[in-house]
């Protein structure tokens, strides 16, 4: 939120984005002059975790050479995790104790201030959200420094995602995603449904705690992105436009993987093994959560 | 929050001996330090390398991982990692003339020269010549003190340090080579001139206080120095004593003395 003291960017993270419609989602958030990103496709800049992650590194020990007669050498950054090299800076008892709060209300402070004039950042600089494909690790770093931040989790059924990962590592001959040089399928379902597990708990416990964090679900999008941007813009206090959406859905072909982009493909893709595989892993959470088979 | 004002002590020549004149800048009751800590830990000079990353643009794509701000370890060094530059073009977020990293490093300095500090106004630590200039162009008021010292004490002292340690070659132990010993210390540790020092204070006004001074005369020194650091003039050279060449061969401390000729003078030391 660009508060009235600090006009600082209030943070709005994209979660359990990966292969389930998070750069739908951020075309959809891309309409709104008030909600800033990089307006580059597939919206993967993270200045927000950069920052985060920078903050947190500054108190941590490492390298360096301090009394370079060269500036290049001097700026060059700072190593970390060596503690071999001859010259690794500590810090000196607790002086860098809690250190990362400032670094990173200074940091996001100052980046703020720019970002909503940056022509590709902010249309018409009239940014208030600053949106980005985001980690669970940055919401929760974010929750630790307090810092007033909005989530929109989403959701997809897990069965569909790993098909859909499945499809975009062969598309791109890729190993992304977490999937393993050598693993089949069924070797990586076998991780791949347990993770999910814990992320389809959390969301359960989202729905019926949370006011900050939203729900968006895939198969709703796919179906109704109408109806979506409308119930979005009303969490969000903006407008959002899913005319402009479906009118440019030509530009990202090259990053779906289905061409129907409906829904359930698991039904007709998924080997009968791993739809097995998956109700006995995940079978009471897909189901409180509408997405029974 | 104001942090204290940084105050960047510079070794004109390398090798000088800083214990002292950091005891001094202690002993004015108004600068804090953290040189007589194990390790010399720099943290003014870490955090300045730190918030230069924010003004170097790095690769636009980063993963979800929390170690995407960390590059691989560079060559020659293993196992470290490197801070990556800002995701994207810096020139994006700070074209004019206040860059993020700039506004960044004042903040930062505020909150952290107030805990190195301790209340006190001025935080010392040990700096490359340049360091100054640039925390000048971040908005940052320093001071900034350069020591020298006669390098005829600073070789007779590595000299000692190896006759200890048992390193001393065959060849550097005959008189007859002086001249290669005077050659290996200008290159091994004395990078700048005193020529140039003397050019720059007679310029640029440069703050100059000798090791001697401080370990000869350090009430007079400590005295001059808050002075100055209060507003009042530059303090002046002491310039007593001869410089401490126990255990170097009289050929090489001449030649060293050759060397650096009239600038020894102009420092006060005798040639």
């Amino acid at each position: 939120m660009r508060s009235e003291a600090g006009s600082t960017l209030e943070p709005l993270l994209v979660l359990m984005s990966g292969r389930s419609g998070s750069t739908l989602l951020m075309q959809l958030l891309a309409t709104s002059d008030e909600i800033g990103f990089r307006r580059e496709p597939p919206f993967e800049v993270r200045h927000l975790s950069y920052l985060l992650r920078w903050a947190q590194s500054i108190g941590a020990e490492g390298a360096m050479t301090a009394d370079s007669d060269r500036p290049r050498e001097f700026f060059d950054a700072p190593t970390l995790g060596n503690r071999s090299e001859p010259s690794t800076f500590r810090w000196p008892g607790a002086v860098a104790e809690g250190l990362w709060r400032p670094a990173f209300e200074s940091a996001w402070r100052a980046f703020s201030e720019r970002a909503v004039r940056g022509p590709d950042y902010a249309p018409c600089g009239a940014a208030r959200f600053h949106a980005e494909k985001a980690s669970l690790w940055s919401a929760e770093s974010l929750s630790e420094l307090e810092v007033p931040h909005r989530r929109l989790y989403l959701l997809r059924d897990p069965r569909d995602v790993l098909l859909s990962i499945w499809s975009f590592n062969q598309k791109r001959g890729s190993l992304d995603f977490g999937v393993r040089e050598g693993e089949t399928m069924v070797e990586h379902a076998e991780r791949f449904f347990v993770e999910m597990r814990d992320r389809l708990r959390l969301l359960l416990e989202l729905q019926t705690t949370s006011d900050t964090s939203c729900i968006v679900r895939f198969d709703e999008m796919v179906e109704d992105l109408p109806e979506v941007a409308h119930q979005l813009g009303e969490f969000l206090g903006v407008r959002l436009d899913a005319g402009r959406v479906l009118a440019d859905s030509s530009r990202f072909a090259g990053h779906r993987t289905s061409s129907s982009r409906t829904g359930s493909r698991w039904r007709s893709e998924l080997s009968q093994e791993l739809q097995a595989r998956c109700e006995q892993i995940l079978g009471s959470e897909l189901e409180a959560l509408g997405l029974g088979g | 929050m104001s942090g204290p004002t940084p105050i960047a002590v510079v070794p004109w020549l390398t090798g000088s001996s800083l214990g002292p004149v950091f005891r001094v800048l202690e002993h004015t009751g108004v600068v804090a330090h953290l040189a007589d800590q194990i390790g010399d830990p720099r943290p003014l000079a870490w955090t300045l390398r730190h918030v230069a990353a924010l003004g170097a643009s790095g690769s636009s794509e980063s993963a979800f991982d929390v170690q995407s701000i960390l590059e691989l370890p560079r060559e020659g060094q293993p196992g470290s990692l490197a801070v990556a530059g800002f995701p994207g073009s810096v020139e994006e977020f700070g074209p004019e003339a206040d860059p993020l990293w700039r506004v960044v490093l004042r903040e930062l300095w505020n909150e952290l020269g107030a805990r190195l500090s301790g209340g006190k106004s001025f935080y010392a630590e040990s700096a490359p010549l340049w360091l100054s200039g640039v925390l000048g162009g971040a908005g940052l008021e320093s001071r900034q003190l350069v020591v020298v010292e006669d390098p005829r004490s600073i070789a007779a002292r590595l000299w000692r340090s190896r006759v200890r340690a048992g390193r001393v070659p065959a060849w550097l132990g005959d008189p007859a080579s002086a001249w290669s010993l005077v050659e290996q210390t200008q290159e091994a540790f004395v990078p700048q001139q005193l020529s140039s020092l003397v050019e720059q204070r007679r310029e640029n006004g440069i703050v100059v206080v000798r090791v001697e001074d401080c370990v000869q005369d350090a009430e007079r020194v400590a005295s001059s120095l808050r002075s100055w650091l209060e507003g009042g003039e530059s303090p002046a050279l002491v310039g007593s004593g001869s410089p401490s060449v126990e255990g170097l061969p009289p050929t090489v401390v001449e030649a060293i003395g050759s060397l650096f000729g009239d600038s020894l003078k102009e420092f006060g030391y005798e040639v």
